[in-house]
């Protein structure tokens, strides 16, 4: 009896504001909104909310969220995620444009905005935001003649853009303290300049980079995945060393400094990219001092006939291994990984330097 | 694993701090684990950690499992699979229970916890009829339907 008694209980409603807020910031707003008919007591809680998801199903979606954010009595907005993906067709700038006009006027925080097939501008009203500290964007253009001004912010991810060569260096010139940088640009990019004296993290994901000069004093963690360099940039693939790998070596100072993690990620054998990337693991563990990690997470390919793997593929796998055995070492932490697949099952490799027992290469079964 | 590679040092005593629930449990944790509360990490910086820590809003209960939770996220050498599949075991709990956690991690300022629980009732939310929600959390004082209707029509593309 006593048991029925308290399964009628409202436990939720007398939670503190701050508690549901922060259960409101696992919701898309939809969701958050709909709670305004649950009861008298909650009819205006999602005006409180500091936290906005929102995802934009059709056109006529823009306006209401723009009506809905015009009713909110928060005076932050702490994020703002907009997911644009399911849009058909690109009409909304405008409405964007004022949908985050609430919230850079709110202080925006933590912004997000998600583009799919239609590729849009960022707003412009969002380009220069002081208050922005972590920024998202996935599928768009930087405006023409617009400057950047994002003096707070720490964490930028930026997806399928189109971004040329300037752009870039337009973004960082604007982002004074910007610690993490994740980057997958489109292909307008070709020579990627990366010059920046806050950053901590970068993240490349591309295909078709002819070259890449990074100068960040302060990078811990280097991360790159996909398919690196054009062909023709490299005639000489085959002679290739490491110490030719970054012309401007002297420029690389992370290495001297603080690099500490570098991952390598699907990194295909047999192919310009495997020397190249290969090049720089090992001229990372020759120069990079504070080194602790290198991770290279490869895949070996079957033949043809399926049940071999090719030679060629095999030697480079080979030199992956010696890389792990043998090359010289700046620093006496550095350790290689290397992940690889091979028919499906996922096989790891730890191994130190100072470790000197045998290591062969595995077999395979 | 950890506490093998740990054994060439010499041995460090560790240092507990005493916790005390609502309902006069009391319950050691180690410094290192209590840091994850923000709460609890003023209270050591202040030097107000040496006698019994009253924490009169979580009973015993409620305490034991935060102090494990905290545990947990303290190891060493816990692969992040290993750590995400022991959460979900953790917040597989029943709702009200869920918001013993949440109240807790709030107070405590634990902001994994926090997360962890608010997520899973965030999920729980997440999708459903104004009528379900009601239904799953006994919420009554409900509004006539006329009401209702214009609630609704406030911000009706959210219902559509």
């Amino acid at each position: 009896m006593a048991g029925r008694r308290q399964r009628k209980v409202d436990h939720i409603s007398p939670l503190p504001d701050a508690v549901i807020h922060h259960i409101f910031s696992f919701l898309p707003f939809k969701d958050v909104i709909k709670t305004s008919v649950l009861s008298k007591q909650w009819r205006f809680a999602w005006t409180f909310t500091p936290y906005i998801d929102a995802s934009l199903s059709s056109k006529g979606v823009v306006p209401s969220i723009s009506r809905a954010l015009s009713l909110r009595t928060a005076t932050e907005i702490e994020k703002f995620h907009l997911d644009a993906s399911s849009m058909p067709d690109s009409y909304i700038s405008w409405e964007l444009n004022r949908c985050f006009g609430f919230a850079v006027a709110r202080k925006v925080k933590d912004a997000s905005l998600v583009f799919g097939r239609s590729t849009e501008h960022i707003p412009r009203i969002l380009c220069d935001c002081a208050s922005l500290v972590s920024f998202r964007v996935s599928g768009c253009y930087l405006p023409k003649d617009t400057t950047i001004n994002w003096p707070s912010l720490k964490k930028l991810c930026i997806h399928d853009a189109w971004l040329n060569d300037d752009q870039i260096m337009k973004i960082l010139n604007g982002c004074p303290v910007l610690e993490s940088l994740k980057l997958r640009p489109l292909r307008m990019l070709s020579n990627l300049q990366i010059d920046s004296r806050s950053l901590r993290e970068l993240v490349i994901e591309s295909d078709g980079l002819s070259t890449i000069d990074i100068s960040a004093p302060d990078l811990f963690s280097l991360r790159f995945s996909g398919g690196f360099f054009k062909n023709k940039d490299f005639p000489e693939l085959y002679d290739f060393d490491e110490k030719q790998f970054w012309p401007s070596q002297k420029e690389f100072h992370c290495v001297a400094n603080h690099l500490k993690s570098v991952e390598i990620i699907g990194l295909e054998f047999n192919c310009e990219n495997s020397k190249i990337l290969l090049a720089l693991a090992k001229f990372l563990l020759k120069e990079a001092v504070g080194l602790e990690k290198i991770t290279i997470d490869a895949e070996l390919r079957m033949s043809r006939q399926g049940v071999t793997i090719d030679p060629r593929d095999l030697r480079d796998f080979h030199d992956v291994i010696q890389l792990q055995k043998g090359s010289r070492r700046a620093s006496r932490k550095a350790e290689v990984i290397v992940k690889y697949r091979f028919n499906g099952p996922r096989y790891e490799l730890r191994k130190h330097k100072q470790n000197t027992g045998t290591q062969s290469i595995p077999r395979f079964a | 694993m950890s506490s093998s590679s740990s054994s060439s040092l010499p041995p460090c005593p560790k240092k507990m701090i005493t916790l005390k629930s609502s309902d006069g449990e009391t319950f050691q944790i180690e410094e290192t684990a209590a840091l994850q509360s923000k709460t609890l990490e003023n209270m050591i910086d202040e030097n107000c950690a040496s006698t019994p820590i009253p924490l009169r809003s979580i009973n015993g209960k409620i305490l034991a499992k935060v102090v494990e939770f905290c545990n947990k996220h303290a190891e060493v050498g816990v692969d992040a699979e290993s750590l995400h599949a022991w959460d979900a075991e953790f917040v597989n709990v029943e709702y009200t229970t869920l918001f013993d956690y949440i109240l807790a991690a709030n107070f405590l300022e634990i902001p994994t916890l926090l997360d962890l629980a608010s997520g899973v009732v965030g999920d729980m939310i997440k999708g459903k009829t104004p009528d379900e929600i009601r239904k799953m959390f006994n919420i009554n004082d409900a509004f006539s339907p006329e009401e209702e209707e214009e609630v609704r029509r406030a911000n009706q593309w959210a219902f559509e």
